[in-house]
């Protein structure tokens, strides 16, 4: 029972993706599975939201209902209405190397299960931040809208709910509030972002070593503390990878619905935290600005019909966000100017602190070494990783500036402090991506004239 | 035409020589997982897992799911561990929140450094202790207060009663 509401999410997310691309040119299936999946799960905490929002409580049965009649709506039109007009799909061979490729991932992700068994109730934000919340929103009825009260400024009100409202969906089908449920959240978005990551490179590069970057990431003990340990930061980093990746395929075509795909994965990034919601406003910014330079420079970088599909997405994925924002959220609690500040000014010593934490931290050995394999990659990257890549790059060098900026700029907290509890959560958001960056760069062939 | 042979030759090295970096990379982290997951469960065999929340269960059969409670301590909430057994508390509380040292609330959790604090407290504020466990955890009611909530839903059903009165 505890894996029917996943179950129901994927097969949703994934009928839709294929109705969506039904015309076009097939990306390979385990990409179509796994973007599937993330939009699957996306909508049902959005349609959970809606229970919220316009009922103005949680109710299951509604919540239920309407995914059922979403899933039947979407196997009519699978059975019925897509003729002769679908592509048809023509499973994988299968070689020694893919079943040796296969156990190897079975063991690996067992010992990731293991790993996330080892802390069954997740860290600490698990347990005073998204848990707490999809708790309080399964179990408040009318008065869900309490877990806005200034009294719970430790839970920090202020953030946006796609992780909780995924896990009070999935909540719908259990008893009670289940612990071990958000541990397979976490689970399913540590493998989703992995495969993602593999899947997406191979789209690009049709090359065998696009298995290497996930392996590398399910291996680094550091990366599945982080990613089971039910915090929102490897669903910001499934969705960011999710709308960038999609968008770059897009880019290929004229016209292409991956461009609209894109657009709502970049919606549910701003749903996810807050740093979510500024990487998706860069991205969206980065969209309208090569578009702009395309139509400028009469180059066909960025077609402006992708452009318009992207936007209609995000648009659309993005207006739970708004009304979170507009209607519910109490604005965030932990923020002092520091360049208007007199008590807690932004200082020169405190840049310092936050550039000298950066480099200890690329250093760290939790991290393997693997900092230094993408410094490795970005010498002998040279300059593919600025023009074939140009919109990845540019996107993490923007968004990193204000990553710092943030720290820099927000004085209340001790910066110490926050450097050691949150940058290493930033920099593992980041590195499915910055990996997808770098190995696209090296692995994919060099243009022919 | 030396340089057009030359350069994919470049590329072909390049590409290997990150590939081998990233493979020895793998086998290293191969190496570490495994360690990793051997070492936390020995671990977990002699130190079996301990969630501080599980001391807060079964208030909520008490307190029945009241918006708030308070949650009095000595504890300072600097300290790591203080910290912890306050947010797991709210966590396994939920929907309850809990009102750190605000002891104006129907019911208060008294999680304090030794019983003889707690009950002194529930003394001073003229509470009644309903229930305590194992851990120190000591649940009170305090009957000079309603919360705000309860007292207003109160309210409301005495208009709609006296309104039925014919």
């Amino acid at each position: 029972m505890i894996f029917l509401p996943f179950f129901i999410s994927f097969t949703i997310g994934f009928l839709i993706v294929s109705l969506f691309l039904k015309k076009e040119t097939q990306p390979n299936l385990y990409l179509k599975i796994i973007l599937g999946a993330g939009l699957g799960l996306g909508l049902s905490s959005y349609m959970t939201f809606g229970s919220f929002l316009f009922l103005n409580r949680l109710e299951p049965q509604i919540i239920i209902n309407i995914h059922l009649l979403l899933l039947c709506a979407l196997l009519f039109n699978r059975a019925f209405l897509w003729g002769n007009n679908s592509v048809k799909f023509t499973p994988p061979k299968w070689s020694w190397q893919k079943s040796a490729l296969l156990i190897l991932g079975i063991i690996i992700l067992a010992c990731v299960f293991k790993q996330a068994l080892f802390y069954p109730h997740g860290g600490w934000d698990a347990w005073q931040v998204w848990n707490f919340k999809a708790k309080f929103l399964l179990l408040a009825e009318d008065n869900w809208h309490n877990l806005f009260s200034p009294e719970l400024w430790r839970s920090s009100p202020h953030y946006p709910l796609l992780l909780p409202l995924i896990n009070v969906w999935g909540w719908l089908f259990t008893e009670k509030p289940v612990s071990i449920l958000p541990l397979i959240t976490s689970f399913l978005f540590t493998g989703l972002t992995a495969g993602l990551l593999c899947s997406a490179l191979w789209e690009r590069t049709k090359n065998l070593f696009s298995i290497l970057p996930g392996l590398l990431l399910l291996t680094l003990p550091f990366f599945n503390l982080l990613a089971t340990t039910q915090y929102c930061d490897i669903v910001l980093s499934f969705y960011l990878l999710a709308g960038i990746m999609t968008l770059l395929e897009a880019q290929k075509h004229k016209k292409s619905y991956l461009a609209l795909l894109s657009g709502i994965f970049n919606g549910f990034l701003g749903f996810t935290k807050p740093e979510g919601l500024i990487a998706a406003l860069i991205l969206g910014a980065l969209v309208v600005s090569l578009t702009t330079w395309s139509i400028f420079k009469k180059q066909n970088v960025f077609s402006s019909a992708n452009t318009k599909l992207f936007f209609i997405g995000f648009i659309l994925a993005s207006l739970p966000t708004l009304a979170f924002h507009v209607l519910y959220s109490p604005g965030n609690q932990t923020f002092i100017n520091g360049l208007t500040s007199t008590l807690k000014p932004a200082t020169w010593e405190r840049l310092q602190v936050i550039f000298m934490y950066l480099g200890t931290e690329f250093k760290s050995g939790k991290w393997n070494g693997l900092w230094f394999l993408i410094l490795l990659g970005g010498l002998l990257g040279g300059k593919k990783l600025w023009t074939e890549n140009f919109l990845v790059a540019i996107f993490l060098f923007i968004y990193f500036g204000v990553i710092l900026a943030y720290y820099e700029i927000n004085t209340y907290f001790e910066i110490k402090w926050w450097l050691s509890v949150s940058l290493n959560r930033i920099l593992f958001s980041l590195l499915p991506l910055t990996l997808f960056w770098v190995f696209s760069s090296i692995l994919s062939e060099k243009k022919k004239n | 035409m030396k340089q057009n042979k030359l350069r994919p030759n470049l590329d072909f090295n390049k590409k290997h020589i990150f590939l081998t970096a990233a493979s020895v990379l793998l086998v290293f982290n191969l190496y570490t997982l495994a360690k990793e997951t051997i070492n936390n469960h020995r671990l977990r065999q002699r130190y079996p897992y301990t969630f501080k929340g599980d001391w807060f269960r079964g208030i909520e059969k008490i307190t029945q799911n009241a918006p708030y409670i308070g949650y009095y301590t000595d504890k300072s909430l600097d300290d790591n561990h203080a910290a912890m057994q306050f947010a797991q508390a709210q966590l396994i509380l939920a929907p309850s929140i809990l009102d750190l040292n605000n002891t104006n609330h129907e019911f208060i959790i008294f999680n304090c450094s030794s019983p003889v604090v707690a009950l002194n407290k529930i003394k001073e504020i003229g509470a009644k202790a309903l229930k305590g466990n194992q851990y120190g955890i000591i649940i009170a009611h305090n009957p000079n207060i309603v919360d705000t909530q309860k007292a207003n839903m109160i309210s409301i059903i005495d208009k709609n009663m006296s309104r039925q009165q014919p």
